[in-house]
């Protein structure tokens, strides 16, 4: 039926004395409904109405009887009414809809029988059966708008005899209010009449023109032109339509044209109703077409036109007296029921035009003038005050509850046999029962306007019509924009009416799918979710008051004053809350029945919107796995057939409109406007509904399973604890908990009375009936709620719904589906932090995985997720406890809700225990599980051995304790040069409880050093728990990481002073020209070793050990060697030093080396004992040594410059130079006291080296050892301070107690002094011979260097250094010792080069002037005689001395076994036995001397003799040459000699014997000779050879100048004068 | 007769990034045993608020879309049954109140002893709100109060909002951010969730 039009109807009254309508109704009915009305509202716009629908109503019928309830007949069913008609009972009654009418109809209510005929109403169908009881308040019939009077007049003489006349008597009757009287009453009901003339085919007036020209003014210009034409024919006498009109228009009146006439085309009409006679005159006036359009035209403007006119008139006339009455609202006695009914009226007749948003307008007011009204009374307290009383109570809801008590109380005397009395009463009150079971809103439900017009009506009843009436107005309006085509098909439907009558309406309408406004619906729920809280509220004040009532004459209630708190009979409240949750539960579906539609597109892949098996094949594969049982289990059930299927698809319209549509829903209609509001809001209903079973439910103990959660929020409780600290819940808690417990034991015990009684719901009823069922019923609600919220994308809900899912398949032990939804809605809650719901849920899904047996799912997602998220609760827990300390107060007042910790014990044994099944490991972040991680204090070293531990405290966030296995630990040193790490383990199992816990873990390996820890790990069989760490990152600074991380994780080691330990030393004693060692020194300390086996490694890059030369001295001779440097050891008893010495080579010069060693060794008190230590020593020369040689004729002279290679002083202690074969050396005094050498002032040592005597008869070979050795006894500065620190602190740790950390002091301190001296200070040092200890304490902070020992270790530790330093400012060093033993020695090879010659020159004066004793400087003036003074010109006689010697030409005499190639060359034993040429020149400057004699010449040295008599050897006097020289000075001063140059002359053929040698030195080359030239450094003092001078001193000199009279030349024996050296001017 | 009349059953303030950060559950009248307990458990509450998000999401959709504003009171957002209600209020930079309002929370009776805004206003407020039920702006002081006590949270120096409700993408580590563990604003809430009745104006 076309509900949403139905309202809108507006009534047209016809009365046809001569049975025509049969013949107009064709023409008609398909112009209908009236389109485009346009109504100019008195306070509004302008206002058009779409379409508007006409109810033809045949006069005869009782129009009264079309009484308010017929605006809205039936519950205005969902959007897809375009189902069935009102008349078609017998197709709504599936809908569970109309067969609640239907069934109301025989109930006691007066009412109009005239139901079934609410819309068209075939001519006579209809009796007028009741009387029209006028009432005194308009607006409560439904009159009609117009009247129309169907006239049939063939000819004028019967519209003159009769027709005229039954025109007039009608309008009498039926027009009073034209024009007489505007009585108010007679203004709502206004209408307006037409008279419609109805043109047979072959009558007389068939052939008549419509109208002669002459009166054509009042119709339309075109009916005019041709009506001109026929006026010719009839010449004045005017045709029946202008007499009618002429008659009854009433000229009077302002032109309103009450007549229209319509021609019935000669085929339309019935053989049997055609006149045979045809009018004799022909006018030969036909009817065209257009004609025939433009009457109609004329007869529907008519229409529209006087139902306007009619409306405007009713619309006035209410507004009017609305004013009226609102003005007088605050009168005494102004009933609200009056002005309600009359607001209604006015809000009616807009409805019926189809202004159906000003109808909702008006009732929306109403709503809440009536909310006001009820405020006010309840303020006033009065209810009489103001407005009116309503009923306090419902009768029908008194009844009800009557009912439910008695049954109750024969039920409670039977109470096993609750179900027969139950059935039992709902056969008997059947017509109850079904009060509120199917339809409660209904607007038809009871004659409420009569009610209200009564005053008679209660709170609940009224609020159940005002939201009746909405509904169905929204309803309208959400199918208000329905397309053309469906209006068409509507028409057509009330067209066949017409012709068929009430033939039944076999095919289902036409679906109206196109037409939902959507958002309307989404209203009409949302309204819905606002009213039934409202009215459950208002039901039972109903009730109670009703029942109060009804017991006061029983004298069972002292008063029923509201302040005065009367204890509900437990009964009754348990029925007041059966009606209650019956009525809301019963709206809920109600409500979403109607707004079900197809337009909304429930996701095929769940649930569809139809019944139950459909549901079975719609849904997907785990739900189909999960249901069987139970549907099958519902479907055997006989008589229970509703329960699976309403509850899906409440079977309402919209499930009938979509069935046939089959899989159309999903198709296209997504994201429609308001698509997901609506499905929002419905979802929000089926939760209601859900909710509303729940709670009932809840009172038989069927639980949906959040009462029974394992983690019910126990913290609730907590919360509630601290809230009770202050004054209002005191008690509240342990009521709390009482009912946490009466949840799940209650309902067998003294349950509060449970009863069926009042449950009205079909539904909810047969849900409650048992457990079976109610599961099902909530389930498919939660179900459909989830998917409506899934079409509205309201994810969190899906998710919320999900869960609820999950926990009632959870609660019901079906564990499949549980942890199926478990999966899926777990992550969401934790992503977004509720945790509460999360954990509690991890602990249902793990107990569903567990029940599944899918032990790895169980493990690696449930529990273990469950494991974590319970410990990091337990840590915020922590956390927040700890701030809240901080904080000081008292305590938390429990904002966060912590899990019950007894709800996750025990998953940890079962994660152990489970997890030995599964295959692979189980691995877990140790954060997870474990804060506060730290190593607490500093390792503790075991006495007497070499082993230590740490102590791990962590802090377990785990429930349970468990036991693991292992616990280890890595700690790594993440310094340069090796990466050192030390595993770490617990002794044996650990047990860890919740809580704090320590555990220690042993090492036996030391390494010393700061370590950090990377890696922990605590396994147990399957799972470990493991930890890492990046070494070297900052340790947490602020609190949101500190979780992942390590609290102090840095570890000091040292070694003990008597641990074993492994010391490298480079030699003592260094050779330059052989491999060095390392000395490798271990020493055992306190262990008393059995086994050992040292590894040692080189460390250093270009270091080769030469293993195979390494040695093992002392008595500890090692068991076995084996390659790659390792040796094993037997046993070594304590305090023995093993020492190796390990030659070595590098490629190339190098600083220090660096040797790992390690050693594993056993000891008496165990074994595994493990040392690694990689030291470095330095091997850098600390010396560095020059040689400078001078070659006399019989000596050489070598100078050692010994400086320093490092910044630091050496002290020299001793020096030799070792002879050889050829050689010795002899040195002068050497110094009492050791030299110190600077880096700046190296020391000199001078040697003389002289070939040994008789050596010339050595022969010289390959083995003879020419090369003399420099043995250096040295000390470095920087060594003895080093020393020096290292025994004072060590004596005065020894005195302090601290002996133990001798080891770890020394070498912090050592490394300090390496760095810290600065040169000066070291220079200083050496000058002084004390220590300035001021750079140990500047800068230095000693707590820290110690810190990784413990702080009562560092602070003693720092506190020690603090005093060492202050004691000892200056360390003074020892006085060195004069002995070289004990230092260390450098011996260096020094070759003696080898010189082929070594000439010597010298000349000597032959006669020395005697003139003065001024002596010459320079050393050697042995010519000179003492150096005389010598005159300028003076001729000196001079003798050149030229001496050679072979001494120093050291080469060996075979070529082949010359080592130095490039010293000497080859062929010297030949230049040995050969002469050799040489040539001198002697020259001077020539401003210098004046040389004399031979300068220049050659000389022969003659070859040795082959027998190797020393004679050949040096020269003798006689191969010595003596040549003679004149020297003359030029110039006065100190004159050096002149100098002598000795050249090898090369002579051809001894180049020839020479060239066979083959030596490098060149062709004939003799390799080196050195020339002593004794004169070198010495001079001649010269003077100018003026004895006396004369001058004279007047200007008569050349030039003016003073001249020299007389000189006198010098002469030894005085005065002589210049001969004739007078010069006279 | 008593009359029992609404009082609210939770308090839920919820983060931006729709994680709770304060939920308190105020124990409703039980008149078949005569005591106070909460009607639902913790974890019912806690739903109720989580599903409650979706219609903030619409609203907030809805608001923006027509540039209503950013903030304020949402009304209604669920009936939850014919007894329990959400009401919801956004402030605008994206916290949640949500108030679960128990239509019967209380008797009238017993609120006059508490006489905790015992004006004869508020009771007959209170005693229409038994009859008709919530009007709109019922919940305005509510909401107003915890605002109030919100805004003086967010005044504590101590309080880092950014802790709670990490803006996205900046607290990867922290997880949807902390719950409110602030003492006095618990104590607020308490305050508000204990005072209010129907008619009650101001809350704090």
């Amino acid at each position: 039926m076309e509900q949403p039009f139905s309202s809108s109807k507006v009534t047209v009254e016809y009365f046809d004395p001569h049975d025509v309508y049969k013949l107009l109704a064709p023409g008609l009915i398909p112009r209908l409904p009236l389109r485009d009305l346009h109504w100019q509202s008195h306070a509004g716009p302008l206002r058009s109405i779409n379409t508007l629908h006409v109810e033809l109503v045949p006069a005869g019928a009782d129009v009264s009887a079309v009484l308010s309830p017929l605006t809205s007949p039936n519950p205005p069913k969902a959007a897809g009414a375009g189902g069935g008609r009102s008349d078609s009972p017998a197709a709504s009654r599936d809908d569970g809809f109309s067969t609640a009418s239907v069934g109301g109809r025989p109930g006691s209510i007066d009412r109009p029988e005239s139901m079934g005929s609410a819309t068209l109403r075939p001519p006579g169908a209809v009796a007028g059966a009741g009387k029209e009881r006028r009432h005194q308040i308009p607006g409560l019939r439904r009159t009609p708008y117009l009247k129309v009077l169907l006239v049939r007049c063939d000819d004028n003489d019967t519209y003159k005899s009769t027709t005229r006349a039954e025109i007039r008597e009608w309008i009498k009757t039926h027009t009073p209010a034209q024009g007489k009287s505007t009585s108010t009453a007679e203004n709502h009901d206004a209408f307006e009449w037409l008279i419609i003339h109805v043109v047979i085919p072959n009558t007389v007036a068939a052939t008549q023109p419509r109208m002669t020209g002459s009166k054509a003014a009042d119709s339309s210009s075109d009916v005019t032109t041709k009506s001109s034409t026929t006026s010719r024919w009839r010449g004045g006498s005017s045709t029946l339509l202008e007499k009618l009109r002429s008659d009854f228009n009433g000229g009077s009146k302002s032109g309103v044209d009450h007549v229209a006439q319509i021609r019935i085309g000669i085929n339309d009409v019935p053989y049997d109703h055609l006149p045979r006679v045809v009018p004799a005159v022909p006018t030969g006036y036909m009817e065209t077409e257009q004609d025939a359009e433009n009457a109609w035209m004329d007869l529907i403007g008519k229409f529209k036109e006087l139902i306007l006119s009619s409306f405007d008139m009713r619309v006035s006339q209410y507004e009017e007296d609305i004013k009226e009455k609102d003005a007088q609202r605050s009168l005494p006695g102004w009933n609200f029921c009056t002005f309600f009914i009359l607001k209604e009226g006015l809000a009616r007749g807009f409805e019926s035009v189809g202004l159906v948003e000003d109808a909702l307008v008006g009732y929306d007011e109403l709503s809440v003038r009536l909310d006001n009204i009820m405020q006010e009374q309840a303020i006033s307290g009065s209810a009489e005050a103001h407005g009116g009383a309503l009923l306090s109570f419902t009768d029908e809801l008194r009844d009800l509850a009557q009912r439910a008590l008695a049954q109750v109380a024969r039920g409670n005397m039977e109470f096993e046999d609750v179900e027969a009395v139950d059935l039992q009463s709902r056969e008997g009150e059947g017509g109850y029962l079904n009060r509120f079971d199917k339809i409660p809103i209904s607007s038809t439900k009871k004659p409420y306007r009569e009610l209200i017009l009564a005053n008679n009506v209660s709170l609940f009843d009224f609020r159940c019509y005002i939201f009746a009436r909405q509904i169905s107005l929204l309803l309208r309006l959400g199918n208000a924009w329905s397309t053309r085509e469906e209006l068409l098909a509507k028409l057509k439907e009330q067209q066949e009416s017409v012709l068929h009558g009430v033939a039944p309406r076999a095919p289902p309408p036409k679906p109206t799918d196109e037409s939902e406004n959507l958002s309307r619906l989404a209203e009409i729920c949302g309204r819905a979710l606002e009213f039934i809280p409202a009215v459950s509220q208002a039901i039972r004040r109903d009730i109670v008051s009703a029942m109060t009532r009804a017991e006061k004459p029983k004298g069972k209630s002292n008063g029923d004053g509201d302040d005065k708190p009367l204890p509900l009979d437990p009964m009754l409240s348990e029925i007041v809350d059966n009606i209650a949750a019956s009525f809301a539960f019963s709206v809920a579906q109600q409500i979403l029945a109607q707004t079900s539609t197809k337009a909304l597109p429930i996701p095929p892949s769940t649930l569809t919107p139809g019944d139950g098996h459909e549901q079975k094949t719609a849904i997907p594969e785990p739900k189909t796995m999960m249901h069987p049982a139970r549907s099958t289990s519902l479907n055997v059930r006989p008589g229970q057939q509703r329960s699976p299927h309403s509850p899906v698809g409440f079977p309402g319209p919209g499930r009938r409109s979509s069935l046939p549509e089959g899989g159309d829903p999903a198709g296209g209609h997504f994201l429609r406007a308001g698509l997901e509001e609506l499905a929002a809001r419905r979802a929000e209903l089926y939760t209601l509904s859900r909710n509303v079973l729940e709670e009932c439910g809840k009172k038989r103990g069927w639980t949906d399973g959040w009462a029974s959660v394992p983690i019910v929020g126990e913290s609730g409780i907590a919360d509630m604890d601290d809230v009770s600290l202050d004054d209002v819940d005191l008690d509240d808690d342990a009521p709390a908990v009482e009912t946490d417990e009466t949840k799940k034991g209650a309902p067998e015990k003294d349950a509060p009375p449970v009863s069926m009684a009042g449950l009205d719901n079909e539904l909810l009823r047969t849900a409650l009936d048992n457990k079976d069922d109610f599961y099902r019923l909530y389930e498919t609600l939660t179900d459909k709620a989830l998917r409506h919220y899934t079409v509205a994308s309201h994810s969190q809900s899906v998710h919320a719904n999900m869960a609820d899912l999950a926990i009632l398949k959870y609660h019901l032990q079906e564990y499949e589906a549980a942890a199926f939804h478990f999966f899926r809605t777990i992550p969401f809650f934790g992503e977004s932090g509720w945790s509460l719901l999360e954990l509690s849920m991890l602990v249902m899904y793990a107990k569903c995985l567990k029940e599944l047996r899918r032990m790895d799912d169980y493990v690696n997602k449930a529990l273990l997720k469950l494991l974590c998220k319970a410990a990091a609760a337990e840590h915020d827990k922590i956390q927040q406890s700890s701030s809240l300390r901080v904080g000081s107060g008292p305590k938390s007042i429990g904002q966060k809700q912590y899990p019950e910790r007894s709800a996750i014990s025990g998953f940890l044994a079962d994660l152990l225990t489970v997890s030995t099944s599964l295959e692979k490991e189980v691995k877990i972040p140790l954060t997870s599980f474990f804060c506060d991680v730290e190593i607490e204090g500093s390792p503790v070293y075991d006495d007497g051995q070499d082993s230590f531990s740490l102590c791990l405290k962590m802090r377990s966030l785990l429930v349970d304790e468990f036991e693991a296995q292992v616990v280890g630990m890595r700690i790594v040193n993440p310094a340069a040069g090796g990466h050192k790490e030390i595993w770490l383990r617990s002794k044996g199992p650990v047990v860890i409880k919740s809580g704090r816990n320590k555990v220690w873990l042993q090492s036996s390996a030391i390494m010393a050093g700061t370590y950090e820890v990377d890696q922990i790990y605590l396994s147990n069989n399957k799972v470990s728990l493991h930890f890492e760490r990046e070494i070297g990152q900052p340790t947490a600074v602020d609190k949101s990481s500190a979780l992942s991380e390590l609290k102090n994780p840095r570890v000091t080691l040292y070694q003990r002073a008597r641990s074993l330990d492994v010391e490298l030393v480079a030699a003592r004693d260094l050779y330059l020209d052989r491999p060095n060692s390392l000395d490798l020194e271990v020493l055992t300390g306190w262990n008393s070793i059995t086994a050992a086996e040292i590894k040692v490694k080189s460390a250093t890059g270009g270091l080769r050990l030469l293993m195979s030369e390494a040695a093992v001295s002392g008595e500890h001779k090692p068991t076995k060697r084996a390659d790659g440097g390792s040796f094993s050891f037997g046993p070594v008893p304590e305090d023995t030093t093993l020492k190796i010495s390990i030659p070595y080579k590098v490629e190339q010069d190098m600083l220090s080396v660096a040797i790992k060693v390690e050693v594993s060794y056993a000891t008496d008190r165990g074994e595994g004992f493990s040392f690694a230590k990689t030291t470095s020593v330095p091997v850098a020369l600390a010396l560095g040594v020059n040689v400078q040689d001078v070659f006399k004729h019989d000596a050489l002279f070598s100078r050692f410059t010994v400086s320093t290679a490092t910044a630091s002083p050496l002290r020299l202690f001793k020096s030799e130079l070792l002879a050889s074969d050829l050689f010795e050396s002899s040195f002068g005094a050497p110094p009492s006291n050791p030299v110190m050498v600077f880096p700046k002032q190296p020391a000199g040592l001078l040697y003389k080296i002289t070939r040994k005597p008789g050596s010339e008869n050595i022969k010289i070979t390959p083995k003879t050892k020419k090369t003399m050795f420099l043995k250096i006894y040295y000390s470095v500065l920087q060594d003895e301070i080093e020393a020096l620190f290292e025994e004072s602190l060590g004596r005065e740790l020894e005195g302090s107690g601290l002996g133990e950390y001798s080891k770890l002091v020394v070498s912090t301190v050592l490394a300090w002094v390496q760095t810290g001296l600065t040169p000066a200070e070291l220079e200083s040092c050496g000058l002084l011979g004390e220590v300035s200890t001021g750079f140990l304490s500047r800068g230095v902070k000693w707590d820290k260097l110690f810190s990784g020992m413990g702080t009562t270790a560092q602070e003693k530790l720092a506190g020690f250094m603090t005093d060492w330093l202050q004691k000892h400012t200056k360390l003074s060093l020892p006085q060195p010792k004069t002995s070289v033993e004990g230092t260390k020695s450098l011996l260096i090879p020094v070759d003696i080069p080898s010189i082929t010659i070594v000439h010597t020159a010298d000349i000597r004066f032959s006669e020395l002037p005697s003139v003065t004793a001024a002596d010459e400087s320079g050393g050697g003036a042995e010519g000179g005689g003492g150096g005389g003074v010598v005159c300028v010109n003076q001729l000196l006689p001079a003798t050149l001395h030229l001496k050679w010697t072979r001494i120093w030409d050291t080469g060996s005499t075979t070529p082949e076994s010359t080592t130095g190639a490039g010293v000497g060359g080859g062929g010297r034993s030949e230049f040995m036995g050969e002469d050799l040429e040489f040539s001198y020149e002697v020259t001077a400057p020539s401003d210098t001397w004046l040389l004399g004699g031979r300068r220049k010449g050659h000389f022969v040295i003659p070859a040795v003799e082959a027998d190797g008599s020393g004679g050949g050897l040096t020269s003798t006097p006689d191969t010595e040459a003596d040549i003679p020289l004149l020297l003359v000075p030029l110039r006065e001063g100190w004159l050096p000699f002149p100098t002598v140059d000795i050249r090898e002359v090369k002579s051809n053929n001894k180049e020839e014997s020479s060239t066979g040698s083959g030596s490098g030195s060149g062709g004939g080359g003799h390799g080196h000779c050195e020339i002593d030239y004794r004169n070198v450094g010495e001079t001649v003092r010269v003077i100018a050879d003026r004895a006396r001078v004369t001058l004279s001193l007047d200007a008569s000199g050349p030039g003016g100048g003073p001249l020299v009279l007389e000189s006198e030349r010098w002469s030894g024996d005085g005065l002589e004068l210049g001969g004739g050296g007078r010069v006279v001017a | 007769m008593a009359t029992a009349i609404p009082s609210i059953a939770c308090l839920g303030v919820i983060g931006r990034n729709n994680n709770p950060l304060h939920i308190q559950i105020f124990p409703s009248y039980d008149p078949a045993t005569n005591t106070f307990a909460p009607i639902r458990t913790p974890l019912q509450f806690s739903l109720i608020l989580y599903s409650a998000l979706d219609v903030f999401d619409l609203r907030s959709r809805q608001n923006t879309s027509s540039g209503v504003g950013l903030s304020g009171d949402l009304g209604l957002l669920h009936a939850v049954d014919e007894r329990l209600a959400a009401y919801g209020f956004e402030t605008n930079t994206g916290t949640k109140f949500v108030a679960v309002v128990d239509m019967r929370g209380r008797r009238i009776d017993s609120r006059t002893a508490a006489s905790v805004a015992g004006t004869q206003a508020a009771l007959a407020a209170a005693a229409t709100a038994g009859v008709v039920g919530l009007r709109e702006g019922e919940m305005k002081p509510v909401f107003k109060a915890m605002q109030t006590a919100y805004i003086r949270l967010l005044q504590n120096p101590f309080y880092d909002p950014d802790e709670h409700s990490p803006l996205p993408g900046t607290g990867t580590t922290g997880g949807p951010g902390k719950r409110i563990t602030n003492k006095r604003f618990g104590e607020d809430l308490r305050r508000i969730g204990e005072g209010w009745t129907p008619g009650v104006t101001n809350l704090l």
